[in-house]
């Protein structure tokens, strides 16, 4: 008995190993990557900059797809797989700051709105694989305090 | 006979009920909960004391459990994981606002009479979220704040075992 266009079965048809593995694997290996891969990572403690210093995070809240690591560059968080994310950080300081948003160490965003005690931005943006963001103070004595945090959400990266 | 990994099938490999309602059902299921979310939004003009959680009276939302139907303030999270938080608020004059989880402030957001922003935020199935504004003030009428879960709800596959 034949399939009904290209995904519905007819009553008696056999789901056989081909038509499992295409429709319903690829389906769920592409879902879990659209609904798991993110990072949402804080910082333990307070961190005093210089002016262009770059904001740490040394907790990892969620982190899928090694977004974030705490050693080496606690800083940055890099994208897994190319394709649009949604980047957001929340980062409060105890006077006014301003902050740049970084790719591959070059600005991406200028100084965003001025200077303010609450820098909280949300923006949508489409890194290839392996691009790094990191978010630079650009206000000297400028202390970013205790549960900052940064988040990334990947968001489509194509149907497999 | 195997499945291979992590969820592939053979040719001839059956595929059982349990296999089924591992995979299928539970994929729907995630599915179910990824195109959720939920809204608190005012109906009418509302006045809210200074340190006032912000008042919300209609549910909007979309999946049984982002709202328990008695606190119209606040908004559940259904599943843990990252959730992208969003806010319409307009107010009579300028207020200092605060997100709330829990009860507890989780971002001061600044002073405003006019909000609209979003922000990703991680809660645990269970948290709730409402907000508070410092200064006595009116809210108007079609503020509303929503939630909608981003990451998580993915089963973690365990039974990939023998049929």
């Amino acid at each position: 008995m034949g399939w009904v266009g290209q995904r519905q079965r007819a009553t008696g048809d056999l789901i056989d190993a081909d038509v499992w593995n295409y429709l319903h694997v690829d389906s769920q290996i592409f879902s879990e990557y659209q609904i798991q891969s993110g990072a949402f990572v804080t910082k333990s403690g307070a961190q005093l900059c210089a002016a262009n210093d770059l904001v740490t995070f040394d907790t990892e809240v969620l982190d899928t797809d090694d977004y974030h690591e705490s050693v080496t560059n606690p800083e940055r968080l890099t994208s897994a797989v190319s394709g649009p994310v949604i980047l957001s950080y929340y980062v409060p300081t105890d006077i006014a700051a301003s902050f740049t948003l970084m790719v591959n160490g070059n600005v991406f965003v200028g100084a965003f709105e001025g200077t303010s005690t609450i820098f909280c931005k949300t923006i949508y943006l489409a890194p290839a694989a392996g691009t790094y963001m990191t978010l630079r103070c650009n206000t000297n004595g400028a202390t970013v305090a205790a549960g900052a945090w940064a988040a990334i959400k990947q968001e489509a990266i194509g149907n497999v | 006979m195997t499945w291979a990994d992590p969820s592939e099938r053979v040719t001839g490999a059956s595929i059982t009920s349990a296999i089924w309602n591992t995979q299928v059902t539970n994929s729907r299921n995630i599915t179910y909960n990824q195109i959720q979310y939920g809204i608190a939004a005012a109906s009418e003009n509302k006045a809210i004391g200074a340190g006032g959680v912000l008042a919300f009276d209609t549910d909007f939302s979309v999946y049984e459990g982002y709202s328990n139907h008695v606190n119209l303030d606040r908004l559940y999270a259904v599943v843990t994981g990252l959730h992208l938080f969003a806010a319409t608020l307009v107010f009579s004059g300028a207020t200092a606002l605060t997100l709330r989880k829990n009860g507890s402030s989780l971002r001061s957001l600044g002073s405003y009479t006019y909000y609209n922003d979003t922000a990703l935020i991680y809660l645990e199935a269970g948290d709730y979220i409402d907000m508070t504004c410092a200064t006595a003030r009116t809210l108007s009428a079609g503020s509303g704040i929503q939630l909608k879960l981003l990451t998580g709800g993915w089963t973690d596959y365990s039974y990939w075992g023998e049929v």
